[in-house]
C-alpha cells in the first residue's frame, strides 16, 4: 500500500509545491493532488485530502506565515491525529509560530536524511504499530537515558519522525519535551 | 463574556487562564477542544490573526464540536476560517442570542447524557 503524503501550501507557492511534490514522488511516496492550493472551497479540498493522508506536510514559507488557513488545517490535522512535517522555506526557525515549532520541521534545502527516510520506508514493508511502540518504549526505559530525542524514537521505531512523535504525542505513558537547542526529545512519565 | 457564560450554567474553560504551564500548546489545545461541548471564539482586531484561533477552529471543526465566533470591532469577510458559520456581534448578540442558546443547548446536553 502507498505511503500518501498531502502538501498543504499557499497558492503563491505551487510552483515551489509541484518541485517539492516531485521530491517525494521519487521517494516512493504517493502525493496527492494539490488540489487546496486554490482558496476556494478550501475546507472541503483539505477535508479529502487530509483524510486519505498517512502524512501532511505544511509548506511554511513567508506567504503562509500569517495564513489563518494554514493553521487551521494545522488544527484538523491535530484532531485527525496525522503526522505532521514542516517544511521551511525563507523562513527561520526562530520565526516558525509556537504551533509549528512544536512539529518536525525541515529546511527545504536540507531534505535530504528526511527523503532517504522515506524512501526506506516506502520500499520496504512496514513494521506493525505495536511493535514500533513496544521498541520505543524498550528505548525510553533505558537506564542511560531518562530523555530521548524523537529522531532516535524514530529510527529505534522504524519510523518517520513525525509519525514518531504522533505517536507519542497520542500516548498517555509518554511525556514531550524541548531539549536546549529546540530539539523535540520524550520521556516516559513518571521518570 | 465568561461570567455570563458561567452564570448560564456552562462550565467555563479559558485557553490563557486554565491550560497548563509547560504544556505544549498543540496538545492543551486539541485535547480541551475535544473534552468541551461547544467553544466559543472571541475575535478582536488582537486577536484575529492569532494563530492558535484558527487551530482551535479547525480542530473543532473536525471534532464536530459547535464553534461560535463572537465579532467585536472585526469585519466577517476579514476571516476566512469562519466563512459559512453563522457569527455574533459581541455588542447586539451576545448577550441575549447566544447565551438563551446556549441555555437551550446545556438543557439538551444534560437530557442527553440522563
Amino acid at each position: 500500500m502507498s505511503y500518501k503524503i498531502f502538501i498543504d501550501l499557499m497558492p503563491q507557492d505551487e510552483k515551489l509545491g509541484k518541485e517539492l511534490s516531485k521530491k517525494l514522488k521519487s521517494a516512493g511516496a504517493e502525493v496527492l493532488p494539490l488540489e487546496n492550493a486554490k482558496e476556494e472551497d478550501f475546507k472541503v479540498k483539505l477535508k479529502s485530502g487530509l483524510y486519505k493522508a498517512d502524512e501532511m506536510i505544511l509548506f511554511m514559507t513567508p506567504n503562509s506565515l500569517k495564513s489563518q488557513k494554514l493553521y487551521y488545517d494545522l488544527g484538523i490535522a491535530a484532531a485527525l491525529k496525522k503526522p505532521v512535517t514542516t517544511i521551511t522555506h525563507g523562513v527561520e526557525t526562530s520565526q516558525l509560530p509556537p504551533l509549528v515549532s512544536e512539529t518536525i520541521y525541515i529546511k527545504y534545502s536540507e531534505m535530504d536524511e528526511y527523503l532517504s527516510k522515506l524512501r526506506e520506508k516506502t520500499s520496504a514493508p512496514g513494521v506493525e504499530p505495536a511493535k514500533t511502540i513496544n521498541r520505543m518504549k524498550e528505548a525510553l526505559r533505558s537506564e542511560k537515558f531518562t530523555w530521548r530525542s524523537i529522531k532516535t524514537l524514530a529510527d529505534v521505531g522504524g519510523v518517520l519522525e513525525s509519525e514518531a512523535l504522533n505517536i507519542i504525542r497520542n500516548d498517555p505513558e509518554i511525556v514531550l519535551g524541548t531539549g536546549r537547542s529546540g530539539n523535540r526529545l520524550a520521556k516516559l512519565k513518571g521518570r | 463574556m465568561v461570567d455570563l457564560i458561567e452564570k448560564s450554567g456552562a462550565e467555563c474553560r479559558i485557553d490563557k487562564r486554565d491550560f497548563e504551564g509547560g504544556g505544549n500548546i498543540w496538545d492543551e489545545i486539541n485535547g480541551a477542544v475535544g473534552e468541551s461541548n461547544e467553544i466559543v471564539v472571541l475575535f478582536t482586531p488582537n486577536s484575529k490573526d492569532a494563530h492558535w484561533i484558527s487551530f482551535e477552529i479547525g480542530a473543532a471543526s473536525q471534532q464536530h464540536v459547535h464553534a461560535t465566533p463572537i465579532l467585536y470591532s472585526v469585519k466577517y469577510n476579514e476571516l476566512d476560517i469562519i466563512s459559512g458559520r453563522i457569527a455574533l456581534e459581541l455588542n447586539t448578540d451576545f448577550n441575549i442570542r447566544y447565551l438563551d442558546e446556549l441555555k437551550r443547548r446545556i438543557v439538551e446536553w444534560k437530557q442527553a447524557e440522563q
